[in-house]
């Protein structure tokens, strides 16, 4: 997983399969890397651990996603060769039907049942993992009803099969979020963002996906230490 | 309640009933006493907001703006990576993660598009319809109703304590 994130954050991709080979060749052709991802991936790295030794109350992540839209906007980003996200279409989804025959219906059945078995399975340790820090306990029927609700409603808004994000879940639970308001709230600004802040915001993609799954990285190391757990072995 | 009390002294002075009856709370003896009302148990929310504060409302509502600041760049990527519009994972993170919100059970979970079931939608559609065509796109949409289907029906046949044996290391892989 970090070593995904070395590839985006540099820009350099490997062939290798091999973790290690991989590393080394992709350490090796660091002089290849495009100077502008290397910038911005650095300084959101920097600009994030900054924050969590001096001023760890403060929302790091947040600050880190401000600076990378701004930077995008003044700096041009895109024409300097790092990879922008794209811009985002305007406009809140409307309730219909997908329009789909039924013979294609019942082809879907098998990768539905596919998706639910990793969906589910990674949901349920998720919570019940950010639970355990909290000593509260995850009620799994309850989690397959909410998580077919919310499937659902992404089948009837025109969007796509969801899971649960580990690494949202990690800034989520990092920030102190005590309740599902911080989803209400996050809804909220998201249907803001697609209502009316859709033209200005172009977003370092570099700086995407990736971002959260460090701060993740740096979770579960610190996890690990303070549950005294042993190392376990990463894939 | 007065009728069980009634009941209790009654019929067997030796087993005196009151005390359980009280327990009860004047339902029947065989309904649990500690039964959350109906809103309570299918509305885990509701529940949640119990003793709410303007400080949790703050931090709460810091930490909501910055799961959506990450959430739009990467939904956006997750949606490209299975082969659909960024729309679709954008539109994902609304109507779902409120859905979500108001039932799911664990507080600080997020919801949303996610790098696993990205590449099963394309690889489940792949063999269907063109990646970013109309038909691709419903394709998806209709596997998410699918999916939710399947949740759902899980949910009926109340296969929950299946949860209890996913082995905790399959998380950290």
């Amino acid at each position: 997983m970090i070593l995904s994130q070395l590839e985006k954050v540099t820009g350099v991709s490997s062939e290798f399969d091999n973790a290690i080979r991989a590393a080394v060749d992709i350490i090796s052709h660091i002089g290849d890397a495009n100077p502008a991802t290397l910038a911005v991936g650095g300084a959101t790295l920097g600009v994030l651990v900054l924050f969590e030794r001096f001023l760890p109350r403060w929302p790091g992540a947040l600050v880190v996603v401000v600076l990378g839209i701004l930077a995008s906007w003044l700096f041009d980003l895109q024409s300097r060769g790092v990879a922008v996200a794209g811009s985002i279409p305007a406009g809140l989804p409307s309730l219909a039907r997908p329009h789909v025959t039924g013979s294609q219906m019942l082809s879907l059945a098998e990768p539905a049942i596919a998706i639910f078995l990793v969906s589910f399975s990674d949901s349920i340790l998720t919570a019940r993992s950010f639970a355990a820090r909290h000593n509260e306990t995850v009620d799994a029927d309850q989690e397959l009803l909410a998580f077919g609700a919310a499937s659902v409603a992404a089948g009837f808004t025109q969007g796509m099969p969801i899971g649960t994000s580990g690494s949202r879940t990690a800034v989520n639970d990092s920030m102190k979020a005590t309740s599902q308001v911080s989803g209400l709230v996050s809804v909220a600004t998201m249907a803001v963002i697609l209502l009316f802040l859709t033209a200005p915001i172009r977003l370092p993609a570099a700086s995407g996906p990736g971002r959260g799954d460090r701060v993740r990285v740096a979770e579960t190391r610190r996890r690990r230490t303070v549950a005294g757990v042993g190392p376990q072995q990463p894939s | 309640m007065a009728e069980q009390s009634g009941n209790g002294s009654g019929s067997d002075p030796d087993i005196p009933l009151d005390p359980f009856s009280h327990a009860y709370g004047g339902r029947s003896a065989f309904a649990s006493s500690t039964k959350p009302p109906l809103m309570h148990h299918y509305v885990p929310f509701s529940q949640s907001l119990r003793g709410y504060s303007g400080g949790r409302l703050r931090v709460d509502a810091v930490a909501g703006l910055t799961v959506a600041a990450l959430a739009l760049p990467s939904s956006m990527a997750y949606a490209e990576l299975a082969g659909l519009p960024v729309t679709a994972g954008l539109y994902a993170l609304l109507l779902p993660v409120l859905a979500y919100a108001l039932l799911g059970s664990a507080p600080r979970v997020v919801v949303g598009p996610e790098g696993a079931v990205a590449l099963l939608v394309a690889s489940a559609l792949a063999p269907l319809a063109a990646a970013g065509s109309a038909q691709y796109t419903a394709l998806a949409a209709a596997l998410a109703i699918a999916v939710g289907a399947v949740f759902v029906l899980a949910r009926l046949l109340r296969l929950g304590w299946v949860a209890d044996y996913f082995s905790q290391s399959v998380l950290v892989g």
